[in-house]
């Protein structure tokens, strides 16, 4: 599994991260807590702006969806009481998809693929907790999210296989995918964020994905987002020692 | 490419509506609306079914069945307006067809839709804006509902009335005749719908359609083919090209005073027109005593 | 001299538009909804497929439904396009042909294809189509496409006809004849001139259009049971092709009397109104049933025990089919699920938009147990 992450990679911005998944390839800009449109502007807390550019084109609703989903999930990570009549602005481009790599980076209107605009969404999620880290937003708790496949069995004596991050290929074979999102505190994933399924699948299989979905999350935490952030301190305060 | 919108696949083409392969080889026409055959006596306006209210997240509602055609009106307002100031209320109609609905005509405007197009390869469902024929409707139910609102009472708002076409006449139907059909029950359907809302006007308005045959008899609330059954024998002549057809809308207040009329057809003159006009008055008041009896009953 | 604040008190409605949450913990602290429903009580819905007349009177409809729900009505009409199958799609039908349908499990999933839904919410606004509009259709979309309920073997043309036109020297009129090769093959024997303009292959584009008469409330769920009936009641036409190119349409002159003839060249695909012919789309699996819910924290009092502690137990409260202002804004935290018939989830979407009221595991299950029994007595 591929996961490399870069910081303030941006300089225009307040904070910013290129995330780099085997598939998925984004870079998340925050810019905030600044001054919003008056129509943007909230009384008692900070107001999102979020949007999402896709890897080829122009927006479209495929888009929009990826940007409701993000704002159902942060808004309740950020502490936006901390910022009120304030805005935050997120906006994560795209700049490779699973199927834009598999086209050969040729993007093709004719929707013949199937697309998985969840994967990208996994990403996003990722990519936005080291960028809103990165422009030092509070936020209530660490957050991570993972991408897990069901792939049914083909003889009745298989089992069926969990896939953590699938390919387009495992993708395609699978009869159903789920991105997990959990909130984790004291290196423990807590609460549920998101849940999006799409495909076919059972309770049981449900519950036993959320219980993967724990495991990866915290790992994710423990490898990189640790990792990261006590560097991030150490590289701020090397003026300190 | 429309990316607000998701119209299949950009090589889609929209295939012609074409012919059936029946074996007697006649085109399966849809059964003609039953109004039509059940009319009796000429000059009885068509039962029409009418409800107020049913949306509830507009300020005033009406819905309309008469034969087939089925209206849905939406008044929205007073609302406020965004800019400076007026010292009185601002007011706009919009008629809309449901997109899969051909309409009166177009194969005379040449519309958007997706039929009469030359290049038709496009989703009746991503049409934006409004076609000639939708223009033509709102414009007039615009011009005969302006006068019985009293503007004056709302500064710094506007009306906005929405008018939704959710099925009309058999594509058997005489196209002007349709339209114009259509026209005459959306005044009717649009001013009940202002009651509902609460907006202060003058007076309802009603309205009524008449015909005139070549001999020049009116014939009051016209239903399709009653003409053509006794013009068969010049049908290739497309004797409706003869006839003319009126709309004309009245407030019954100072002395019915005429808001809106529309006039469509071969020769036309004074007489006639104050034919029309007279025929048009006396369905209008009927339509006004039953529109009015309705409301009273709402109130009770 | 300090002057006196009064109390101010509102009657219900207007602490309703005011605070809603305070409006909503009220209700709730009495063991109802704003909406007068229990909490997991779900708004009843009305589904009229076959009661409707839109595919009979208009040629250009094949499907349609019409979904009520208090007062929200929710008209679906299913209109077809239709498009080429390129080398590549053509070799997924090939891997298809031996498959059962009902054995899915082999398929892959881009063996599926879904439908395109506009969604068209009157809400006294001309324009471009809101976000909520555009993330509705987009949702529908996606979750239609993954569920694995149209498989692109049901859209693909088999027996493309072809019409023949024959002019009739006598009568000067043309007698047009459209023969299918599985139904006339011994016209298609005598006839190897049409085979490259038949070799081409086709498939259905499935186009939704769905408008929403008084929206009160979140309505993927009537969105959605409206699409699926539309697609069950969904008949599929036959095409033809025509071999002469351009059609000519005689249109009266505005002014004149004369009769013109306008040449239109349009695209040789027409659609056979037989409707003998039409034959019913076959669905890979089933709908199901979509249900939403939402959580929210509410404290129970429990002062009127005689005891001397005032103790405030926090609970979060599960609540079905979200309705009304106060709900839709005060409650962040929320479940989209679809089951089917046989207890499988086709969608599942969570988000904890409220890290207060928390949807915990224990909440999802009850939820998913919930939407479970509904789609069982569906």
């Amino acid at each position: 599994m591929t996961f490399k992450v870069r910081t303030s990679v941006l300089d225009n911005s307040d904070g910013s991260a290129e995330l780099t998944t085997s598939d998925v390839k984004l870079i998340v800009s925050i810019t905030g807590p600044i001054e919003p449109k008056p129509r943007q502007e909230l009384p008692n807390v900070a107001s999102l702006e979020i949007v999402v550019r896709p890897a080829v084109g122009l927006s479209t609703t495929r888009e929009k969806v990826l940007e409701d989903k993000l704002r159902g999930m942060l808004q309740a990570v950020i502490v936006r009481h901390l910022y009120p009549r304030q805005l935050i602005q997120i906006i994560v481009q795209i700049q490779a998809t699973p199927l834009s790599k598999h086209q050969g980076g040729a993007y093709s209107n004719h929707r013949d693929e199937v697309e998985y605009s969840n994967v990208e969404l996994n990403a996003a999620i990722n990519g936005c907790y080291f960028a809103l880290v990165d422009a030092g937003i509070a936020l209530y708790s660490s957050f991570a999210s993972t991408c897990i496949s069901i792939t049914k069995p083909h003889e009745i004596n298989d089992n069926q296989e969990y896939i953590i991050q699938p390919t387009l290929d495992q993708l395609n074979n699978s009869s159903s995918h789920h991105i997990i999102c959990f909130s984790i505190e004291d290196k423990k994933a807590t609460k549920l964020l998101l849940i999006d399924s799409l495909g076919e699948f059972t309770e049981e299989e449900l519950f036993t994905v959320i219980s993967k979905g724990v495991e990866q999350t915290e790992l994710l935490h423990e490898n990189y987002q640790r990792k990261y952030i006590s560097d991030k301190i150490h590289n701020d305060y090397i003026w300190k020692s | 490419m429309d990316r607000r919108r998701l119209l299949g696949p950009l090589n889609t083409v929209i295939p012609n509506i074409g012919i059936s392969s029946e074996i007697n080889g006649s085109k399966s026409t849809p059964q003609t609306g039953i109004s039509s055959s059940s009319s009796s006596n000429k000059n009885d306006i068509e039962n029409f079914f009418l409800k107020t209210g049913i949306i509830e997240n507009a300020n005033g509602s009406a819905y309309l069945e008469v034969g087939n055609n089925v209206i849905e009106v939406s008044v929205f307002g007073p609302r406020p307006i965004r800019g400076s100031f007026i010292d009185r209320a601002s007011f706009s109609v919009e008629c809309k067809f449901l997109p899969y609905i051909s309409q009166p005509g177009d194969e005379l405007f040449n519309t958007n839709n997706q039929f009469n197009n030359s290049n038709s390869n496009t989703n009746a469902n991503g049409r934006t804006g409004l076609t000639t024929i939708e223009h033509k409707i709102s414009s007039y139910v615009e011009t005969a509902l302006l006068p019985s609102i009293i503007l004056e009472k709302y500064p710094k708002s506007t009306f906005d009335v929405f008018v939704t076409i959710v099925a009309t006449e058999t594509p058997t139907y005489n196209s002007n005749e349709k339209l114009m059909r259509l026209t005459n029950w959306i005044v009717n359907c649009a001013s009940v719908a202002l009651v509902d809302a609460n907006v202060e006007v003058k007076d309802i308005v009603t309205s009524g359609i008449v015909k005139s045959n070549k001999s020049g008899d009116i014939i009051i609330d016209p239903r399709g083919q009653i003409e053509d059954e006794q013009n068969e024998q010049d049908e290739q002549d497309d004797q409706n090209e003869e006839n003319v057809l009126g709309v004309a809308s009245f407030m019954n207040l100072n002395n019915d005073q005429l808001v809106g009329i529309w006039v469509e057809g071969g020769d036309i003159d004074q007489d006639l027109v104050t034919k029309v006009i007279n025929g048009c008055n006396d369905m209008s008041k009927k339509i006004r005593a039953n529109i009015n009896s309705f409301l009273i009953d709402s109130l009770q | 001299m300090t002057t006196e604040l009064k109390q101010v008190s509102f009657p219900p409605e207007v602490l309703a538009r005011i605070v809603p949450e305070v409006s909503l913990q009220r209700h709730l602290s009495i063991g109802l909804r704003p909406n007068l429903r229990n909490f997991l009580e779900f708004k009843p819905i009305e589904i009229a497929s076959h009661a409707n007349n839109i595919t009979t009177t208009n040629d250009n409809v094949f499907g349609s439904s019409i979904v009520k729900s208090g007062n929200s009505t929710i008209v679906t009409t299913v209109t077809l396009g239709v498009v080429e199958n390129t080398n590549s799609s053509t070799s997924t039908f090939n891997n298809n042909n031996n498959n059962n349908n009902n054995n899915n499990n082999n398929l892959t999933n881009d063996q599926f294809t879904s439908i395109y839904p506009v969604i068209d919410i009157q809400r006294g606004r001309s324009g471009a189509p809101s976000d909520e509009e555009m993330i509705l259709s987009q949702n529908l979309y996606e979750t239609i496409l993954h569920s694995r309920l149209i498989s692109k073997a049901a859209l693909k043309i088999n027996h493309c006809g072809l019409a023949i036109k024959e002019t009739d020297i006598n009568s000067d009129k043309d007698n047009i004849q459209i023969f299918y090769p599985d139904i006339h093959p011994q016209v298609f024997v005598n006839l190897p001139s049409s085979s490259s303009t038949l070799k081409k292959s086709y498939s259905f584009v499935i186009f939704c259009h769905v408008k929403v008469f008084s929206k009160i409330s979140t309505i993927f769920d009537l969105c959605y049971s409206s699409i699926i009936d539309a697609l069950h009641d969904l008949k599929l036409p036959r095409v033809y092709i025509t071999d002469f190119s351009s059609t000519k349409i005689s249109v009266k002159s505005r002014n004149s009397n004369t009769r013109g003839l306008v040449g239109v060249s349009k695209s040789s695909l027409n659609i056979d109104l037989n409707n003998e012919l039409y034959y019913p789309l076959e669905l890979s699996s089933e709908g199901g049933i979509s249900c939403n819910f939402g959580a929210i924290k509410t404290v129970k009092n429990k002062q009127e025990d005689e005891d001397i502690t005032m103790e405030n137990e926090e609970v979060v409260e599960l609540l079905a089919d979200l309705e009304g202002e106060a709900e839709e804004s005060t409650i962040l935290s929320r479940i989209s699920i679809i089951v089917d018939g046989n207890e499988k989830i086709k969608r599942l979407s969570l988000i904890n938009g409220d890290i207060n009221s928390e949807i915990s595991l224990d909440i999802l299950q009850r939820a998913i147990d919930v939407a479970k029994l509904r789609s069982r007595n569906d």
